[in-house]
Parts: C-alpha cells; structure tokens; sequence
C-alpha cells in the first residue's frame, strides 16, 4: 500500500541523499568541532587555557584556518551554535571559510540530556521544542546537515526497554524535523563504554523508530559507537577483533539505504581510532555504506596541546590538525599504513568518565 | 521482579494521590480557565470585548471572587501562565484568593503542536524542554497539577498508529517529569468531534488512543493514582447526521473508559469539546448514572461549557459581575450535581446554555 501522506518530495529526499553523499564521498569524514561551552571549559583546562569566547574563537580558527589539503578528508564540520555565527581575524565568518573549502557545514540542535525517572540514571534528550524553526534558520544560516546525541549507558540493568525507546524516539523526531527543513540528520545513539555491548538491540531499536517516523534513510547518517569492550575490561582487543565485531553489528541493524556510518572516537586516542577505522574499513565482510569518522577528540588532541592558547603555536597546531585529518582520510579506505610511533598525544587514552558533549 | 528504581518515594505518592482526590471529592470538578492569550480573543471578540490583558484579568476577577460556596463544585482551576501572576483590584494574587477558597491550583503545560510528517496534517505537542524546571518554579508559586493537552482526529488514516503513539508517549514524558515535580499530571488526549464519523467509530478511536496513553504511561513509570484523564465524551463527529441521546453516549463513553482506564485512576475529568453548557451537563448526568462498574470518579474540566452564559452575562462590563458570578455558579452547581448522577435538567436555560459552542480543530 503505497503511502499516502509523503513525507517529502522527489526533490527534498534528492537533495538529502547529495548533501548525505558528499560528506561521506569515498576518503572523507567529519570533523566533530561542536563542544558546548561547558566541553569547550574541560579541553582548555586541560591545556591551562582560560574559557573565554575570543579563546573558543581563536582554538576554532586553529582548526579552520587548515588548507586544502583538508579537502580531500574532511567532508564536513559540525557547529556549535556560537561558532555558527563567529568569524576569523580577517573578519571572514566560519561558515563562508569552510563553505569555500566545499566541506558542508552542520550544526548540533540537541539540548542536551535529562533524567528519566524510575530508571537508573539514564536518559533522554531535549531539543525538540521550536526544533523546525531553529532548523529552518540555520538551513538560511548555511548550515547542510545536523547532529543530536542520545546516550545509552550499559549495567547489570541497562539499558532498559523505557530508554531505548524514548531515545530512539526522540531521535526518530528529530530526523524527520530535520529532514522537513532540508537538513541530513546525523543520528547519534551513542552507547557509552561501560560494559559488555549491547550495541545491536539498540541499534535495531533506533532503526525501527526512524522507520516509523517516515524518515527517509538514503538522507541520514548514522554516527554511532564503535563495538569496544568496556574501559574497565581486563580483556585487550585487537583492531580486527574491534572491526570484525562493529561491521558485524552493523550488518545486522543498519540498512543498506543509510549512505554512510560515521563512527564517534568516545574515549579513544587519535591512534587507535585511526587504527580500528583502517582495520574497519579492511574487515573482508560485505559493506553497503560509507564507514568513516565523525571524530571530536580523536582529530584534535595533539593539535589542542601544540596550541596551549599561544598564537605563535597556531601554525604548528593546525599541522597537527592536517595530519590527523588525513590519516583518517586514508583509514577511512582502509589504506592506513600505521604512524610506527606511540608517543604523546596521539597514544594517551582520551577517555572521560560518562562523557558529556 | 519489584522495580530497583523507584521513581518516586512513599512520600511523594501519597503527597500526589491526596492532591488528586481532592480535586475530584463529592462531585467536584475543574474550572478550564486557562485559555491562551489567543484562544481568549476568540472569546472576546464574540461578546465584542477587546483582547487586552486587563480585560482578561476582569474576567478571571470576576471568576474567581465569586462567593467561597463554589468550593463545593469545584475542586481545582487551571489556569494560564498569565493569570497565575495577575492579582484582583486590591493587588491579592489570584492563586492565593483560589487557594484561601480549598481549590486547589494548576497550570497548562504544553507549548502547542507540531507538525507530524509523513502523516495527513496529524501533530504532536511541544513542551518537554526544560520542563522540569518550569514545574519546579510553578509548584513554587502554588500550583498542584498541570495539564496538557495532545490532540488525535478521526479522518482518512487518521488517527495514525504514528500520531497515537507519539502523542502517548509526550503524555507519559510530561506526566513523569510533572510527578518528579509534585505535581499531579492532568493528561488529555483528546480525540476531535470534527468529522462526520458515528458514535461507535469515536468509541473505537477512543479506546485505541487511551489504551496506547496507559501503556505510555506505564513504560514510563508514572504512577497512576497521582494522575486524572481528561478525555473526550464518545460522541459522534459534528457533521454526523445521526442524533444520540445522552444515555447513548454515556454508555458508548463508560464502556470506553472501563476496557482501557485502570482502577487506580482516581478521577476522570470530561472536556466538553465543543458541547453546549447544557449538554455537556445532561451527558455527565447521565454518564454517572451508566449501570456499567465505575471505579473512577466522573467529573467535569469544563472551559466553554462553565463559562459561555458568564461570558455572555458580562459582555465586558462591570456592572454586570454580580450576573456574571450567578450564570458561572450556576453551571457549576449544575455539573457538581451531574458528577453524582443528580442533576434534574430545570428546562429554563438561557440561549448561551444550549448554544453549541463547537469551533472547527479546536486550539487553545
């Protein structure tokens, strides 16, 4: 019985699929620059930075101000809201500098996470409210595609059946809100490190969701975990273990009609996400989709340290920036060779506790 | 397996539970007075009144400083955000003069609809950003309850197994985060009269929808006896021309209400859609005297149907308070008396009482 009530037109769902497309085009990922002020707080700490905006302004040009050699890698940013609207020195607003680049802008519209009662300490998000308006502005604004993160924590007694509908749900609302305004929904269930997975019901649960809430796949991406065994595992894993067990999932839950996974880095170094990517994108199981990188900490932790707040580091910190950029451009096509070195940033585990964005 | 996560301590569920049945004790029910800002021009505009701020206060003035009497028909008020901070002539706060009367204070949560894609024009309800701390402010300021309404209609694939569950599962998430807040959640999923659909097809809808609303609201822990509904009558759809007694819709309502509500609900408090005052009455009479089990009270949260001859009486005058409070305490007694299968229909209604008050996809 064909549907009668389309959700969007021959031309919407083409112009998703395009936008979806080229940000996972064969060798591309995303760069996850999208810390909420309060995230933005902890990375400066951590390199004796005080938390101003001009300081956010300045790190994020660091990032921006990376030259085009980040074109063949990075196929798109997501914004914070304030960055959205920040410019360079020279006064050249973010968004004009990485439009430029052909690198598609998003923007993250969660409002972040809020208890659900009688469970045990899990939760829901919050956005939804105005979420069409806010949509619509930021489509005009230039924004292409956008990002919510849901977040599931793994126990003895979870997730329970309550959070892993309530999630997949909002996150359903938001994909179809997304889409009814032109935006890709970047659908982000993240299922924190904590214990043995369950990463395949949860993921087949969102699946469902999305499905009832006539979204149309071809123009989401899926950024999800990466199936890791929890930190406090005695058990070490292999790259291929890693990847052999997340395309499995995958497999298993994500339809071929989604373009592209862009895997999250959650606590990872920038070498192991870089390796478990390459090892991910060599598994010799079929795989439909694009498998790349939508990473935060993982393309930014040496480029944060060699910047330690001092303009004089900018140069030497978008290098760090660069390279890391194109080392996951290569694992992204499984042609990743490896760096050979284990020292300073890129090894030391990048892992917070119940990590909020 | 007992739950490991309590939701709520001994202490707040008792605290809820009294709340709720003190607005529905011995026929109690509910002032709907908690009209939008546009809704109320609607209502103004028909008794030529202009929409402005005072007016409106005048209005709730005269309301609520009508003789302390009326707290035998009416147990809780729901108010807008604007009026829980206006205050009478003399500068008292509305919601204390309510309080000082043992009526018990609420306040209209939701934010409006929101479109559902993929459907034919079907919404949900906006409203659960930063919820939690809105309620903690409110029952700060003296409310008790809170309401939110979602809204299903009867059309072509309409009401959708998507609109049912979404506007559920918004019901359930406001009603848990109002519980965490001590306040007793008024959930209303109303299914619309528009349409030309007959009795038994708004008996059908209805049960989906309300049996869809309690397993919400259990997968969301939300404790029931802390609750009351607010739900449709069954009736058939305005454009429908077959013509039901009072007693039909009662029975087609009661049989509704028993294979979908659990018991431990303690009251279920009728909106009047788009009823005259009169019918609204003569439909509650005859629903508490349905020879079908009732565990629940069957009460009244009327707006139009409490207010239409008080509004009327008024007409934006002064002078004409001490006619308004008689109309508005007369509806009142009238639906206190329906709630307990009491009411003796007197045949001298005035034009406003029978005056179908129905406005096509109703919004407040």
């Amino acid at each position: 019985m064909p549907h009668s009530y389309p959700a969007l037109s021959a031309e919407q769902k083409k112009e998703l699929s395009d936008i979806a497309l080229r940000i996972v085009a064969p060798g591309k990922g995303i760069l996850a620059a999208d810390e909420s002020v309060g995230s933005m707080a902890k990375r400066l700490s951590q390199i004796g930075v005080e938390n101003t905006e001009e300081n956010r302004r300045l790190y994020r040009q660091v990032l921006f101000s990376a030259d085009d050699r980040v074109k063949k890698c990075i196929g798109g940013v997501i914004f914070f809201h304030e960055t959205l609207y920040q410019k360079d020195d020279d006064g050249v607003p973010f968004v004009r500098t990485i439009q430029d680049k052909g690198i598609v802008v998003g923007i993250k519209v969660d409002k972040g996470v809020v208890p659900l009662a009688g469970t045990d300490g899990e939760t829901t998000t919050q956005g939804l409210d105005g979420l069409s308006e806010r949509c619509a502005q930021y489509k005009k604004d230039g924004a292409d595609f956008a990002k919510w993160r849901c977040v599931l924590k793994i126990s003895e007694r979870t997730p329970s059946a309550l959070a892993i509908l309530e999630n997949a749900n909002v996150l359903a609302r938001y994909a179809s809100i997304c889409q009814q305004n032109g935006i890709v929904p970047i659908v982000e269930p993240e299922i924190l490190p904590d214990g043995d997975h369950d990463l395949k019901r949860c993921q087949y649960v969102t699946e469902k969701a999305l499905s009832d809430h006539h979204v149309y796949l071809e123009g989401t991406l899926l950024k999800p975990n990466m199936v890791t065994p929890g930190h406090a595992c005695a058990i070490k894993y292999s790259p291929e273990e890693i990847a052999m067990a997340t395309v499995t999932a995958l497999r298993r839950t994500v339809p071929p009609a989604v373009p592209g996974v862009t895997f999250l880095s959650g606590g990872q170094s920038e070498e192991e996400a870089s390796l478990n990517l390459n090892a991910i994108n060599r598994c010799p199981l079929p795989r439909p989709w694009a498998l790349t990188f939508s990473y935060g900490r993982a393309l930014q932790a040496s480029a944060l340290n060699a910047w330690r707040g001092q303009q004089d580091n900018a140069g030497a910190a978008t290098e760090e920036f660069i390279k890391r950029a194109e080392v996951n451009g290569l694992a992204a096509q499984g042609k990743y060779e490896g760096s050979g070195e284990d020292g300073g940033a890129a090894a030391q585990s990048l892992y917070i506790a119940n990590h909020a964005y | 397996m007992a739950h490991r996560f309590p939701a709520l301590t001994s202490e707040q569920k008792k605290e809820l539970s009294d709340i709720a049945q003190r607005v529905v004790a011995n026929g109690k029910g509910i002032l709907a007075a908690d009209e939008s800002v546009g809704t109320m021009g609607n209502r103004l505009q028909r008794i030529k009144v202009e929409n402005t701020e005072e007016n409106r206060r005048q209005f709730r003035e005269i309301l609520f400083t009508v003789d302390s009497s009326i707290n035998q028909s009416i147990g809780g008020v729901i108010l807008f955000h604007e009026t829980l901070y206006q205050k009478d002539s003399q500068g008292k706060l509305f919601r204390n003069i309510l309080k000082e009367k043992g009526i018990v204070v609420g306040i209209k949560l939701d934010q409006g609809g929101a479109p559902l894609a993929g459907t034919n024009k079907e919404t949900t309800i906006q409203g659960l950003d930063g919820l939690s701390e809105r309620c903690a402010q409110y029952k700060k300021d003296g409310v008790d309850f809170g309401k939110w309404r979602a809204v299903l209609r009867i059309d072509n694939q309409c009401p959708s197994h998507l609109a049912i569950q979404e506007n559920a599962n918004a019901l359930a998430r406001y009603a848990s985060i109002c519980q965490q807040n001590g306040l007793v959640p008024i959930v209303e999923p109303e299914v619309i009269p528009d349409g030309d659909h007959d009795l038994e097809h708004c008996q059908y809808v209805t049960e989906k929808v309300l049996a869809a609303v309690y397993k919400a609201l259990n997968d969301h822990h939300v404790y029931l006896e802390g609750t009351l509904l607010k739900p449709n009558m069954v009736t058939a759809g305005h454009a429908c021309t077959k013509k039901y007694t009072p007693e039909q819709v009662a029975m087609a309502t009661v049989t509704a209400l028993h294979r979908t509500v659990p018991a431990a609900v303690p009251g279920i408090c009728f909106l009047s859609g788009g009823m005259s005052e009169e019918d609204a009455t003569l439909n509650l009479n005859a629903i508490n005297l349905c020879p079908l089990p009732k565990p629940w009270k069957l009460s009244f949260s009327y707006g139009r149907a409490l207010q239409a001859s008080a509004l009327a009486a008024w007409g934006g005058k002064a002078a004409n308070k001490k006619a308004t409070q008689e109309a508005f305490m007369k509806r009142a007694l009238a639906n206190c008396q329906a709630a307990k299968g009491q009411y003796v229909h007197t045949g001298s209604s005035g034009s406003a009482s029978t005056q179908s008050l129905f406005t096509a996809c109703y919004t407040y």
